[in-house]
């Protein structure tokens, strides 16, 4: 094959590579300013009414503030909680750390369908279906890899000589670790809460078995309205849902770049 | 110098809550789970013997393997285009492939559920330029295929991305000096130092595509499920929880030993740095 | 009693020999150096006496407390570490200024001992910067008044120049030995660099596989060494095997290439008496291109290669079973002699050492490389 010609077939796979992976995106937010009570294509002419519906239904405004306050207390928890797994994993002396990071794995691994069975049985058990805090478990319990992995990673870049060094100083080894090591894995324990909060605020296949009429998440409700017929609101519900995941990732390049280019930025200009 | 790390107490101080929390509301439900299917092994036996679950077993692994296969064919070609890209173009690139990452899995199959549609905008576009042929894009394996194999895109770029990103450029001005062509060198060379990543690309998209759920219930075909799908089916439609368990345990085992087989490839404990670290100063 | 005693100290990892016996006893104010191979133990010596360790065995006595099992926040020591260990998110100050925070001195009496401190290291003008600011030989004066800014009592110093390059090496070992000197701190240096411990130590001891081989100051190792293993480490050497003879109250070693007097340091039970299988080792400086009877030993072989190196020239000799000699000859020597041509070499008899014979390629095995985590 000649230079010249996978050249032309590689860019044109690009083309549509590119547009295979925005398209999806962007649709929603087109479609959701259509005027029809339709979701179909072309678009004659385009109004904000859903956007209105949306802000206006209770069924909607719930599902959101659910949502969000599901995300937040779940994100909360896990960032404590998988910090300091995490500091604990990467420094601590023990053996086993392999068995704790495939179980802290585990979540990431299974298929949503069987987790959610799963926790669903159990929660009719203990009748704790539909309530708030078997919500927010559920979540925390999926967030906390993202978390975890996070900052072991953060941590893996730093050297315990610091920590050592301030205990050398005199500094109790809580007040070293605290003086050397904390302010290195901030970075990497905000990635983590932001990928974790994503995480939550994406979740749908659990959350839908374990949802009541009361305790419904944005994507849950999606889904339902999904599989009945189509209602544009769904689609501006779906619209708002992706801006929101989008100012997530904007967060999480941010956090991630925060450190990292200002450092890299100060040893170019020593060079 | 080194020191020696924390104490077994205070590592258990710090590990403990996260992982009391972990197995409670995680792994109690999947161990009640199995204890449930094997309380009556007839679920076993309905499992595998029953024409419906062995129809979807095999249905589901052989359409991840035609996902994993069009996933990695695309990322490699994609990952490929990052690794010679630099400034804005890497950026774009980079942004895109970051798109679907960043957007709600939900959101993205019900946009293909308007896309795909006999009358939607693909099929209007074939019809433009194929004079008037239309296909049948959802409601079957292929849009499964086409919405699942987007999901699955942006896990596969990255890892194949990183190790081609290892690859030292001077291999290449050393194979031209050599006067070997460009196919030659991609053949013995620089694939086979890709194989890491196209590994774990590979590993990635099985685990996810083999629980999707979504996707197939959406855009796929109605009368031939996913095994997701059968579980759900068993558990909301037929209540017979212990079937439905039986299914997810064997589901769990299949993924299980794809990922041992895998892990044989991909040493995930060093690169997360939990063991031994010669690190270089 | 001394100021500071290492009494027997072990440390094992598994199966793995870590430290096997270290024991010394240090003066006040004496800068001691550990000097090694990598693996020998040096290193894990110092972590004990740090406190980042807890040994297996033996005790830490310090100015007469046992301090083995203080942790080591409590040790009143300074630590200087190979990567300098800063804080990275604190200045210069800030980072010097910590151990006199921690221990809550009043802020007046922080800053006036940090910029004392920061004066002494020569980096007044630089009590604002942040450490990626700094270029590697500052960022080591910042981790060095750190650690005595609070004078301690001991001072551990962690191979602490070997991440710089050498002329900055040689000039930071200068800094050091005066700063040492005047705080009047004692000292515990560890360094794979025989010359960096000859230039700083009053005593250096020499590890080897978790043992100290020997410890003295850098002239007693290096013109006494006790075995091969020290004499090779301590500089180049030619060394020729061999048995001991006894001719009346002298001895003498048959080598493969003749039989030669042996030399000043030999006693009966350093070598074990007559037909112990020994060593001769003869420095580089101590061999000359032989003058026609001179009445010195001499060894005959091949001049393989002779090389100007300003004030001497290396000069390498292949012998007749194929080992290779070689000496340092002033470069103002007006012999000259003409490559692969015969060539016959001679030393003085007292400069030369007896060692007993060892085969010391026994360092490799069971080296010591680093801990694993499970």
């Amino acid at each position: 094959m000649s230079a010249r010609l996978f050249r032309i077939l590689s860019a044109a796979l690009a083309v549509v590579t590119g547009l295979y992976f925005i398209v999806p995106t962007m649709v929603v937010f087109w479609i959701s300013f259509t005027a029809a009570t339709e979701l179909t294509f072309p678009i004659r002419a385009y109004s904000v009414r859903w956007y209105e519906r949306f802000f206006d239904s209770t069924q909607w405004a719930q599902a959101t503030i659910t949502s969000v306050l599901v995300a937040v207390v779940a994100t909360s928890l896990v960032t404590v909680l998988g910090s300091a797994m995490a500091v604990g994993l990467a420094r601590g002396r023990f053996k086993g750390k392999k068995l704790i990071v495939l179980s802290v794995l585990a979540p990431v691994l299974v298929p949503p369908v069987v987790i959610g069975l799963g926790m669903y049985v159990q929660a009719l058990k203990l009748q704790i279906v539909g309530t708030f805090s078997v919500l927010v478990m559920a979540h925390a319990a999926l967030c906390l890899p993202y978390v975890v992995l996070n900052v072991v990673t953060s941590l893996r870049t730093t050297d315990e000589t610091t920590e050592l060094a301030a205990r050398s100083c005199g500094a109790h080894p809580i007040r070293a670790f605290v003086s050397a090591t904390l302010p290195v894995i901030v970075p990497g324990l905000l990635g983590g809460a932001v990928l974790a909060f994503a995480v939550s605020w994406e979740e749908t296949v659990i959350s839908s078995f374990l949802a009541t009429s009361r305790t419904q998440t944005l994507p849950v409700v999606i889904l339902q309205q999904t599989s009945y017929d189509l209602d544009p609101t769904v689609a501006a519900a779906a619209s708002i849902v992706t801006v929101i995941s989008f100012a997530i990732a904007i967060l999480f390049a941010a956090s991630r770049n925060l450190t990292g280019t200002r450092l890299r930025k100060k040893k170019n200009e020593l060079a | 110098m080194k020191g020696e790390g924390y104490s077994p107490w205070v590592a258990s101080l710090l590990i403990l809550p996260a992982l009391v929390g972990l197995v409670l509301v995680f792994f109690v439900p999947l161990g009640e789970m199995f204890a449930r299917s094997v309380a009556d092994p007839a679920n076993y036996v309905k499992a595998v013997t029953s024409a419906p679950n062995i129809r979807s077993f095999v249905y589901t692994l052989w359409l991840v393997a035609v996902i994993a296969l069009l996933t990695v064919v695309v990322a490699y070609h994609w990952a490929w285009l990052m690794s010679r890209a630099s400034g804005w173009r890497l950026g774009a690139l980079l942004f895109l492939v970051l798109v679907p990452f960043w957007s709600n899995l939900l959101v993205r199959v019900f946009s293909w559920t308007i896309l795909l549609r006999d009358q939607g905008p693909v099929n209007n576009f074939l019809a433009m330029v194929l004079g008037g042929l239309r296909f049948e894009l959802m409601g079957n394996s292929l849009g499964t295929i086409i919405g699942a194999t987007q999901i699955c895109l942006p896990f596969a770029v990255f890892p194949i991305y990183t190790s081609m990103k290892r690859i030292d450029r001077n291999l290449l001005l050393a194979s031209n000096s050599m006067a070997a062509s460009g196919f030659f060198f991609f053949r013995k060379v620089y694939l086979p130092l890709t194989v890491p990543g196209v590994v774990a690309a590979t590993v990635f998209t099985v685990v996810l595509s083999v629980g999707f759920f979504i996707t197939p219930s959406l855009l796929g075909d109605p009368f031939q499920l996913m095994v997701s799908q059968v579980i759900l089916v068993q558990t909301t439609e037929m209540l017979d929880y212990g079937q439905a368990s039986a299914m997810s345990v064997l589901l769990l085992l299949v993924t299980f030993v794809f990922l041992g087989v895998a892990g044989l490839f991909f040493p995930v404990f060093r690169e997360l740095g939990l063991e031994e670290d010669k690190r270089v100063r | 009693m001394s100021w500071l005693s290492l009494d027997r100290l072990q440390k094992r990892y598994g199966s793995i020999v870590a430290v096997a016996d270290s024991s010394m006893d240090i003066e006040q104010g004496e800068f001691v150096t550990l000097l090694g191979p990598s693996g020998s133990g040096k290193t894990t010596t110092l972590a004990m006496v740090a406190g980042f360790i807890r040994p297996d065995g033996g005790r830490i006595i310090l100015n007469g407390a046992d301090i083995t099992s203080v942790p080591s926040h409590k040790r009143s020591l300074g630590v200087v570490f190979q990567n300098y260990a800063l804080f990275p998110h604190l200045s210069a100050f800030d980072n010097i200024a910590y151990p006199l925070r921690v221990r809550r001195l009043p802020s007046e009496e922080v800053k006036r001992r940090v910029v004392e401190t920061l004066e002494m290291v020569d980096l007044g003008a630089f009590a604002n910067s942040l450490p990626h600011q700094l270029s590697g030989g500052q960022q080591q004066r910042v981790a060095f008044a750190r650690a005595v800014v609070y004078r301690p009592e001991v001072l551990l110093m962690d191979e602490p120049l070997s991440a710089l390059d050498k002329r900055l090496r040689e000039s930071l070992q200068n800094v050091l030995y005066d700063l040492a000197r005047q705080l009047n701190v004692t000292v515990l240096y560890v360094t794979h660099d025989q010359e960096e411990a000859m230039a700083l130590s009053d005593r250096i001891a020499i590890y080897r596989n978790g043992v100290i081989a020997q410890i003295g100051t850098g002239e007693d190792l290096y013109r006494r060494p006790k075995s091969l293993f020290v004499a090779r480490f301590m500089g180049d050497s030619t060394i020729l095997p061999g048995m001991l003879l006894r001719n009346g109250a002298s001895y003498a070693v048959e080598t493969a290439h003749g039989v030669f007097p042996a030399g000043e340091n030999v006693d009966d039970e350093m070598c074990g008496g007559e037909g112990q299988a020994v060593s001769l080792v003869i420095r580089p400086e101590s061999l000359r291109f032989a003058a026609p009877a001179d009445g010195l030993p001499r060894l005959k072989g091949i001049l393989r290669q002779q090389v100007f190196l300003g004030p001497i020239r290396r000069v390498s000799v292949e012998l007749a079973n194929g080992s290779i000699l070689s000496a340092r000859v002033p470069s103002t020597s007006q012999v000259h002699a003409e490559l692969n041509q015969p060539v016959e070499m001679s030393w003085n008899p007292r400069e030369a050492m007896l060692v007993p014979h060892d085969d010391d390629r026994q360092e490799d095995a069971g080296k010591f490389n680093g801990d694993s985590l499970d």
